[in-house]
């Protein structure tokens, strides 16, 4: 009866609920940090959320800066920080070195000192053409026509490149700067193009600023973090990693999780399982699984007949006994020898995956899992069974049950390309260790009714303990 | 482009009759109807002098496109050449004739014909685009040589020119 009672008037209080959740997610998170081990690292890197405006404020301080130290142009100050992932102390240090150097590393000045003769008449080499009264030229002086220039850029920008359009002299690598570009294309699409494709390359070209990687989302994110640790946009709430932008990936490194992932997503796996559960035809080499039967095969495509143990052909063996079944030296032991490898690979590569895969799945089950306690919660407040902050100690345990099993899962791929040897005996010994105390929270989280307030957070503590020991070790 | 593409490649022939390195040939094909189609060149590259191609005349075909020369042409060894940067359609790898590599506007087909001479010299390891010179090359230089004077008879100057000459 009174469960009844209280399942109306939450169903009533719909709206006031939902406002409530949010206010229970933002707590969580503090809430959790308290039961953290306190560490002296963060998983978070320390970033700023900036809009175009505010990229380009960046962008002009830099440059300000630039200007003043080596007294130069706000243009020659731009192009030699994008050029150089806008490292004022590594410019600054090269221009008092050699300042012709550096123009030429950073594609504004041409290769070679020998001067370039220019053509006479007006001739431009590209259209072959005479009698252009005025030619364009970028710093190292090649001229050619500004319908030919237009065309190149044009070319250029089809394939999404913009800062980095080449002369059209053949070996020159000077690349045209805005302004060129500004003054070769006409007002129109291509303008707006080239903009955005400018902006592009200069946040990336920014060794602190990199795009968020949530759909749509136009927030460019600054920090100076070098190691892989975690952003959160404050606008689309992506969480991804600083440097690389997938999904965060603690304790593997950005490399290794690519190769994983890479791995994951293609087809070498197929190719694995081809090898290890198929034979080629011994005559026309078409591929055959054996899905069940006896030793003799027909191929299906050219009709001959062998054995699939010897790949001998079927007439040889006797009617009465399969000869192949007695030890022969001849037989195809190299591609026997190859079956087995491909098989072992498979093995390694399923086992880790299964695991990898098992965490991911369980993560999402688990989703499950905090919205029931949600409403546990609501129901005890519901009924004057304590209040609100008296349960959060329930939503500390799912939240940090799926920080524990996120880091557990990224844990895979980091074995999987582990050398073997002790450092890998002990990482795997720190991961069974985390597995063993995630499947015990779990387990105790799932029966938070029966499980009193002082165990629980005593199995919280112990697996965050595990998580922070491992990653300190493996990962920070 | 279009417009470029042509006047360019009637000024490359131009250019190309007034002068040309010794030994090469560079034509347009002739239309059914006699007319010129400067898209589409007939070119022969002779091996060059004291190397192991010396002696041969090899037939490449450079097709242009519309867009030409912000595109660089497509170069075909017509037959297909034993050569570790050529693949088995006869077309060459070379980082001259890639738009996102070395390939720039101004180069000329003399340019380009005598890069490509230049190449069949010093293949690149790093591109492979056959596995049998490439593998041939890499393991058996003894092998190599052999097949690569083998080709320079098969293709000997006397006997492609006349061919392409008529």
């Amino acid at each position: 009866m009174d469960d009844e009672d209280m399942s109306c008037t939450s169903n009533d209080d719909d709206d006031y609920d939902c406002c409530d959740d949010d206010y229970y997610n933002d707590c969580d998170v503090d809430a959790t940090d308290d039961v953290a081990v306190t560490s002296t690292h963060s998983e978070e890197a320390e970033f700023e959320c900036l809009n175009v405006a505010q990229v380009e404020k960046v962008f002009v301080e830099s440059v300000k800066t630039l200007m003043l130290r080596l007294n130069i142009g706000d243009k020659v100050a731009k192009l030699l920080l994008v050029a150089n992932s806008w490292d004022i102390e590594y410019i600054v240090s090269m221009y008092r070195m050699n300042r012709y150097d550096l123009f030429r590393q950073s594609h504004m000045a041409a290769k070679s000192d020998v001067a370039y003769e220019k053509p006479k008449n007006g001739y431009c080499s590209v259209c072959a053409i005479d009698g252009y009264e005025s030619l364009a030229s970028l710093q190292c002086g090649h001229c050619f026509c500004e319908q030919c220039w237009n065309c190149h850029i044009e070319s250029r920008l089809s394939e999404g490149v913009a800062t980095r359009i080449e002369c059209m002299e053949s070996e020159c690598g000077v690349y045209c700067p805005p302004d060129f570009v500004y003054e070769i294309l006409e007002k129109g699409p291509l303008r707006a193009k080239y903009d955005r494709f400018l902006f592009r390359d200069l946040v990336l070209s920014h060794r602190e600023l990199k795009f968020c990687v949530g759909k749509d989302c136009q927030v460019v994110i600054r920090s100076n973090e070098d190691k892989p640790k975690r952003v959160t946009c404050e606008s689309c709430h992506t969480a991804f990693c600083v440097k690389c932008g997938v999904d965060y990936h603690a304790p593997t490194s950005c490399d290794t999780i690519k190769q994983w992932l890479t791995k994951c997503a293609d087809d070498s796996e197929t190719a694995n399982y081809i090898s290890a559960h198929t034979k080629d035809c011994p005559q026309c080499h078409s591929c055959i699984e054996k899905a069940g039967g006896c030793n003799h095969i027909q191929c299906t495509r050219c009709r001959y007949h062998f054995c699939w143990m010897c790949f001998g052909d079927w007439k040889t063996h006797g009617s009465e006994y399969y000869e192949c079944s007695r030890y022969k030296e001849n037989p195809s032991v190299a591609a026997e020898a190859n079956h087995v490898k491909a098989r072992r690979a498979l093995e390694k590569y399923l086992h880790y995956f299964e695991r990898f895969e098992n965490h991911s799945k369980s993560l999402k089950m688990e989703e499950q899992l905090r919205d029931k306690i949600r409403k546990k919660i609501e129901d005890k407040v519901n009924e004057h069974n304590g209040t609100w902050i008296d349960w959060q100690y329930l939503h500390s345990s799912v939240s940090l049950l799926t920080k524990c099993r996120y880091t557990l899962q990224y844990t895979y791929p980091f074995a999987y390309y582990m050398q073997s040897g002790p450092r890998k005996q002990l990482f795997e010994y720190q991961q069974a260790q985390l597995e063993k105390e995630v499947e015990e929270l779990a387990w105790a989280v799932e029966r938070a009714d029966a499980t009193a307030r002082g165990a629980l957070e005593a199995h919280m503590h112990r697996a965050e303990h595990k998580r922070q020991t491992l990653l300190h070790d493996f990962f920070f | 482009m279009s417009g470029i593409a042509a006047s360019r490649l009637a000024e490359e022939r131009k250019s190309w009759r007034k002068d040309h390195p010794f030994g090469f040939i560079a034509k347009p094909v002739k239309n059914t109807d006699g007319t010129l189609n400067l898209f589409n060149w007939e070119c022969a590259i002779p091996g060059r002098k004291d190397t192991i191609w010396e002696g041969g005349l090899y037939r490449i075909r450079m097709l242009f496109k519309d867009d030409f020369p912000s595109s660089p042409p497509k170069c075909k060894f017509e037959p297909p050449l034993f050569h570790p940067n050529v693949y088995p359609s006869g077309t060459v790898c070379l980082s001259l004739l890639d738009e996102n590599k070395d390939w720039k506007p101004s180069i000329s087909i003399k340019q380009l014909l005598i890069g490509i001479q230049d190449l069949l010299n010093n293949p690149n390891v790093d591109d492979p685009a056959q596995a049998e010179a490439y593998q041939i090359f890499c393991q058996n230089r003894t092998e190599y040589e052999k097949r690569v004077k083998r080709e320079a008879q098969k293709y000997a100057a006397e006997i492609v020119q006349k061919q392409i000459l008529g």
